[in-house]
């Protein structure tokens, strides 16, 4: 799909090579009303309901890793770095940004930062909220602005950070980022378990989660109505992890079988689902003890392919395929159940077909939302920045 | 007017620059507890007291009477505090200032002195007193005196307990065994009006140690009541009539039961700090000062208890555990008695309301409090509350008997002394 | 008392300001009848000082709402607060008004074990839910040093930390759903139980803002369960420089303990004064460390530690060996800002933070500040996150701008190092005329625009965070002295 104002080559490419820049793109974007879409790696087109806008500001040149102190636990990086790229250059220093965002090769800092984009291991490192502790933005009326710093801990004025973190580049363009990192840890282990019932997976994620073992994933995986599989990933020092190993294989073992092993390509695999962008993804996010319930609606529907699930976050994934009638019940059905559940949810991917009538956030009822259009008036009141990306615009 | 009547007395500056007004003392204090207003907390008072001085709050006025009068003087913040501020000090000051600006009544006038200066150091006054209050009880006089419109009178005569005891005890108990100390027994006011029974027990408890325990006739009330309802002269009086009545003897301590008096008793040096004449001889006779139980924890028991089937909860009186700093020798001494199940009482360490003469004069506060305590007594689950002072006694004993909980409350002595009953 | 320069907005006050609350609320809600009772409710923990025009005692949502509509109606500023143990004025009604205190906004509404989460009321104390949440094996994680009196109310304005907040993150990454009343009295919910929402992080703004986007009625935050065993060491070297120097060591090693603190000989003085916790007197600097946890490990964990130490110079290496030493030990380090009281009458705490790289020379400078000013300075501090408290020590309130000034001296060495003016305790109206030493105008800019959203009329806590024109002019022409 491609969200051009057409299929002519009429749109407009912009690719900053600075913060300052990027500025001063916006303000005249603004003078002039025009439309604007931010994009870093492009990995993320499906999310939203974006319309075709007259500028793409490409964010891919604001790259390069601008300081990282090591012993300081801290790295600053432009939004245009590819995730994989800082990953490598914080790998060679014995460290990491503990986020295991889809689509890691491609995908951009400040795409994964404006998407909130986290994996499976928000667990037990948290997701980008917590992890990130500065920004630097461009704003449409042509400013630069700091929000957050470089240190670890930091309560001076508001923290703007947090409104950036999901915004889809709604209220300004991140052009540089501050993270803390982590040591790389010392010791991994994985285990895997199968289940025949989704209540059983879930409560031996439950099991686990209640103890003070914090692995660095809990996901499971249900591919049919009685196949479910929960997936554990431990990090950390060796002996903790060996024994938070043997308190998941516990707690599996008395509803399901356990087997011990490499993990790290199933939870890959898990966490770019799907493949392909036929048939509708809806990512809900819901109180932890929720899941079951939901997961149990979930495979009942007409057209349940598989349903993943970030079992300690409470995020959950659910595939459908099927004919259009079908998708649309699906998404409906499962929007409404999010909420019942008291969570939210959001239709991920759906084919371009349906865009009409499978809306992205359902009815759009978000709670606050009146508050976060002031907000959104404030930061971008001519509305130019990704119409449509979010639910707010 | 601006400013303290008396400042002598007043709550001083060095004192009251202590508090760094960090607010650790909040949720301690049962009246910020019950009210929630910073008027009646530690920190509030303190603040009331700091802005007398810069004269902008009048001791006259009503915000200083009214929290003034409020506090319980249970002295939990002193606990918590970690800048060490004593406010116990504090608020006795301040209610001595109050006092002399108060505007009372002549009935009123008359009432206090003829309890101050009459009943409390009279023993005999203070039994019939108590005698008479009993059996008025036991008549229903607190109905008749409810249906005549005196409720409060009538609810105060609730909290006589159902057994008074009052007898007179023996100049001296030997020790049992090899004499390991010699003491002398405070036996206070209420304690010999009301309690002598619990007096008689913690003589044969130390006797049964080892303990040879004299008890001087000469003593009077120590002078507590009198310091915490701002009446510092007529506690001085007290205070130098004690000392002059026990200083000489020969003793190793001077032991108290009640930790109401025990906590004053250990302060007479700050009480007559301004008199020359007697600072010294008192802060003698404080450092010889110690509670029934912290001095049998301190020489340990050489006899040893015989067994209680009870699940018993023990609450600590404010003046024993604040005051006094006693927390774990109580709980010691009842653990050594075998077959004694010693419960968890959740607020333990919160005043029951009682405080002195706070349930005469906050009749409200001090229900509301009472309430609260019952209700953590009965959850507990223990059938018997242990705790070691009379004021605190009566209360509870009230309180558990309104709530028709089938609880009975003892002071720590009696609960030892039964014990050896059976061994 | 400070002197500050007030500018008084309230479009009512006095009697009709009181009357008419009390005509709205009653009268066990308000506070005012005497005029004297309000002078109690002009200080927090710190050291400015203000009087407010009445206080509030709100039972539920519904009061705070009724009271937020009539002070919108009247222009009445309106200042929240907790137990008011703040460290940055954030409780004082600096432009008059009305204080609410949600002292009577203080229960458990739900304890859901189920999804790891608890829904309390503003005006809990932090430390009455962990202990309710105990028997379920959970804990809130945020243990401020206040953590027996402040509130959890305080604890969202604020964003507290606390010694633990080092592994496992402060406030902002422990509440997940929010009731606010806005200035103009609309009740809003935010978020619930579950980890993200759809939209802007408006939980993530409203965290940490000191009052000044609105009032919190009802905060659900996470649980988190307890850790199976800990290893609390304490290490005394003869000097700061070694102590910190430990620290940096212990980070670049790739440990991450759960709390990394340090003290140093006076604030340890004053400690062992107050608290008796078995704190080497004779020790330059003295280090408490913490790694928590699954049991296994532990031990090696801690040896590591404390081997880190002795190459540092550690002269004495402690490990707790019971529960009740390591409450000791952990009670001395909560108790350490109060005990001051032992030391001076007066305190005044700082709160920067810098890079951890940046310790030894920071603290360096800290303690040449106090020779200049001839201020008596202490330090205990999260040294894991760089989050310093000098505490400088003063008898009199003359010596105010004196402390002043060595803070904004010390607070600027910390920005220059690239750190923060404040940690944790928050910028209120104590460092809301230094924000222009971390914040370029844009940057204050973007705030601004975050403050309009919410809170258009400009009422809610007013005369915080951001500098105001009035009170600021003084520091401003300092600035450009």
């Amino acid at each position: 799909m491609s969200l051009d104002r057409n299929e002519t080559a009429t749109v407009e490419r912009l690719r900053p090579a600075d913060a300052r820049t990027c500025a001063d793109i916006l303000r005249r974007a603004g003078e002039a009303r025009q439309t604007v879409r931010v994009r870093g790696g492009g990995t993320k087109e499906y999310l939203g309901d974006p319309r075709p806008t007259d500028l793409v500001l490409e964010t891919t040149s604001l790259g390069g890793i601008v300081e990282h102190v090591p012993a300081d636990l801290t790295v600053t990086v432009g939004a245009g770095t590819r995730f994989r790229e800082l990953e490598d250059a914080l790998a060679r220093a014995g460290q990491m940004l503990a986020l295991d965002p889809p689509h890691a090769d491609a995908a951009t800092i400040g795409g994964i930062v404006a998407a909130n984009s986290s994996g499976f291991r928000r667990a037990r490192y948290g997701g980008v909220r917590d992890l990130l502790i500065g920004t630097r933005c461009a704003l449409v009326d042509g400013t630069v602005a700091s929000a957050g710093g470089r240190v670890v801990k930091n309560v001076a004025g508001y923290d703007v950070n947090k409104l950036l973190i999901g915004s889809f580049g709604t209220l300004a363009v991140i052009t540089e980022c501050t993270f803390k990192v982590t040591p790389l840890p010392v010791a991994t282990a994985g285990l895997r378990a199968r289940f025949r019932r989704a209540a059983d997976a879930y409560a031996a994620a439950d099991l686990v989660a209640r103890t003070p073992a914090r692995p660095a994933a809990l996901a499971i995986d249900g591919r049919a109505r009685d196949a479910w599989e929960l997936v554990v990933l431990a990090e950390g020092e060796p002996a903790a992890v060996d024994r938070a190993i043997a308190i998941a294989a516990d707690a599996a073992s008395a509803r399901g079988r356990a087997e011990r092993g490499d993990v790290t390509a199933a939870l890959t695999a898990l966490r770019e689902l799907p493949a392909s962008a036929d048939g509708v993804l809806v990512r809900a996010s819901l109180p932890p003890a929720a899941q079951t319930a939901f997961a149990e609606a979930a495979m009942r529907l007409e057209g349940f392919m598989r349903l993943v699930s970030d079992a300690a976050s409470g995020i959950v994934r659910v595939e459908v395929r099927g004919d259009d009638d079908v998708l649309v019940a699906a998404a409906d059905s499962l929007l409404a159940d999010a909420r019942v559940c008291g969570g939210s949810a959001r239709v991920e991917r759906r084919p371009d077909r349906l865009r009409a009538r499978v809306e992205a956030w359902g009815d759009g009822d978000v709670p606050g939302l009146f508050l976060m259009r002031r907000l959104k008036d404030a930061f971008d009141p001519n509305g130019i920045l990704e119409p449509g990306r979010s639910v707010v615009s | 007017m601006t400013g303290y009547p008396r400042p002598i007395d007043a709550p001083s500056p060095e004192l009251l620059q202590r508090c760094v007004h960090c607010g650790f003392c909040l949720p301690t204090c049962p009246t910020y507890a019950v009210l929630g207003v910073e008027m009646d907390s530690p920190r509030g008072r303190i603040r009331l007291m700091e802005t007398v001085w810069s004269g902008r709050v009048d001791v006259a006025g009503h915000t200083f009477q009214k929290h003034i009068d409020q506090c319980l003087d249970c002295r939990a913040c002193e606990t918590a505090c970690p800048s060490g501020v004593e406010y116990g000090k504090l608020v006795e000051g301040a209610r001595s200032q109050l006092e002399l600006a108060r505007k009372r009544g002549p009935l009123a006038r008359l009432a206090r002195t003829v309890g101050f200066r009459v009943i409390l150091p009279r023993p005999a006054v203070l039994a019939g007193f108590v005698r008479f209050s009993a059996i008025a009880r036991r008549l229903g006089a607190a109905r008749v005196l409810r249906i005549l419109g005196f409720g409060r009178l009538g609810d105060l005569l609730a909290l006589v307990p159902t057994r008074v005891s009052s007898q007179r005890l023996p100049r001296s108990f030997a020790a049992i065994g090899a004499r390991r100390g010699r003491v002398a027994l405070f036996t206070g006011c209420v304690m010999r009006a009301a309690f002598s029974d619990t007096n008689a027990a913690t003589a044969r408890v130390l006797a049964r140690n080892g303990v040879e325990v004299l008890v001087p006739g000469e003593q009077t009330c120590c002078g507590a009541l009198h310091a915490h309802a701002g009446a510092r002269d007529d506690s001085r009086a007290l205070a130098r009539r004690n000392i002059e009545a026990l200083e000489a003897l020969d003793v190793d301590a001077f032991i108290v039961n009640a930790a109401g008096c025990g906590a004053h008793l250990k302060e007479y040096g700050w009480l007559l700090k301004d008199d020359a004449k007697w600072r010294d001889r008192a802060e003698r006779f404080a450092s010889r000062v110690r509670d029934a139980t912290e001095y049998l924890a301190a020489v340990g028991l050489v006899a040893r208890p015989g067994a209680m089937r009870v699940r018993a909860t023990y609450d600590d009186p404010c003046h024993l555990l604040h005051g006094q700093k006693i927390k774990d020798q109580p709980r010691e001494l009842l653990r050594t008695i075998p077959g004694l199940e010693l419960l968890p009482l959740v607020e333990a360490d919160m005043c029951c309301g009682s405080a002195g003469t706070y349930n005469v004069t906050q009749p409200a506060l001090s229900k509301a409090l009472l309430e609260r305590k019952v209700e953590h007594v009965v959850a507990s689950g223990a059938n018997m509350l242990v705790t070691a002072n009379p004021g605190c006694q009566m209360q509870i004993d009230a309180g558990l008997r309104a709530a028709r909980a089938n609880v009975p409350v003892m002071h720590v002595m009696d609960v030892l002394d039964k014990a050896y009953e059976t061994a | 008392m400070t002197a500050t320069e007030r500018t008084l907005r309230a479009g009512i006050r006095g009697r009709p300001l009181i009357d008419g609350l009390v005509r709205l609320l009653g009268p066990s809600k308000v506070i005012g009848e005497h005029p004297e009772d309000l002078l109690i409710y002009e200080y927090d923990g710190a050291v400015d000082t203000a009087t407010p025009d009445a206080v509030v005692l709100p039972d539920d949502t519904a009061d705070v709402a009724a009271l937020a509509r009539f002070c919108h109606e009247h222009g009445v500023p309106i200042v929240p607060r907790g137990a008011g143990t703040g460290l940055s004025g954030g409780a004082i009604p600096v432009e008059g008004g009305v204080v609410v205190s949600f002292a009577r906004m203080s229960r458990i509404l739900e304890m859901d074990v189920a999804n790891r989460r608890a829904v309390v009321q503003p005006g809990l104390i932090n430390l009455h839910l962990s202990t309710a949440a105990a028997p379920h094996n959970l804990h809130f994680v945020p243990d401020p040093s206040s953590q027996k009196a402040c509130t959890l109310g305080g604890n969202v304005a604020e964003n507290s930390g606390g010694p633990h907040t080092l592994a496992y993150g402060v406030t902002t990454n422990h509440v997940t759903g929010l009731e606010i009343v806005l200035s103009d009295g609309t009740i809003v919910r935010l978020g619930g139980k579950a980890e993200d929402g759809e939209g802007y992080d408006l939980i993530g703004a409203f965290v940490g803002s000191e009052g000044t986007l609105g009032l919190v009625t009802e905060i659900t935050v996470k649980l988190t369960p307890l850790p199976e065993d800990k290893r609390t060491i304490l290490a005394a070297f003869p000097t700061m420089d070694q102590a910190s120097a430990s620290v940096s060591a212990i980070i670049a090693s790739g440990l991450v303990p759960a709390a990394i603190e340090l003290m140093d000989q006076l604030a340890t003085q004053a400690v062992e004064a107050a608290v008796g916790a078995g704190y080497p007197l004779d020790a330059g600097g003295i280090l408490l460390c913490e790694v928590d946890g699954l049991r296994d490990g532990l031990d090696e964990l801690a040896s590591r530690i404390e081997a880190i130490c002795r190459e540092n110079g550690a002269t004495t290496l402690r490990r707790a060996q019971t529960v009740l030493e390591r409450e000791k030990l952990w009670a001395g380090r909560k108790g350490a800002f109060a005990a001051m009281g032992r030391l001076a009458p007066a305190y005044y705490v700082q709160d920067g933070v810098i890079p951890r790289t940046r310790l030894p020379d920071v603290l360096r400078t800290v303690s040449e500040v106090s020779k200049r000013h001839g201020l008596r300075i202490a330090n205990v501090f999260h040294a894991g996150d760089g989050n310093l408290h000098p505490l400088v020590l003063f008898s009199d309130m003359r010596e105010l701008e004196r402390v002043h000034e060595a803070g904004l001296e010390i607070l600027t060495a910390c920005v220059e190092a690239g750190g923060s003016l404040t940690g944790e305790h928050g910028v209120g109206m104590e460092k809301n005329c230094y924000m222009p030493l971390q914040f370029r105008a844009e940057d204050l800019a973007l705030m601004r625009r975050v403050k309009t959203a919410f809170d258009p009329a400009d009422l809610a806590n007013p005369g915080k965070i951001f500098p105001t024109p009035s009170r600021c002019r003084e520091f401003q022409l300092h600035a450009t002295r």
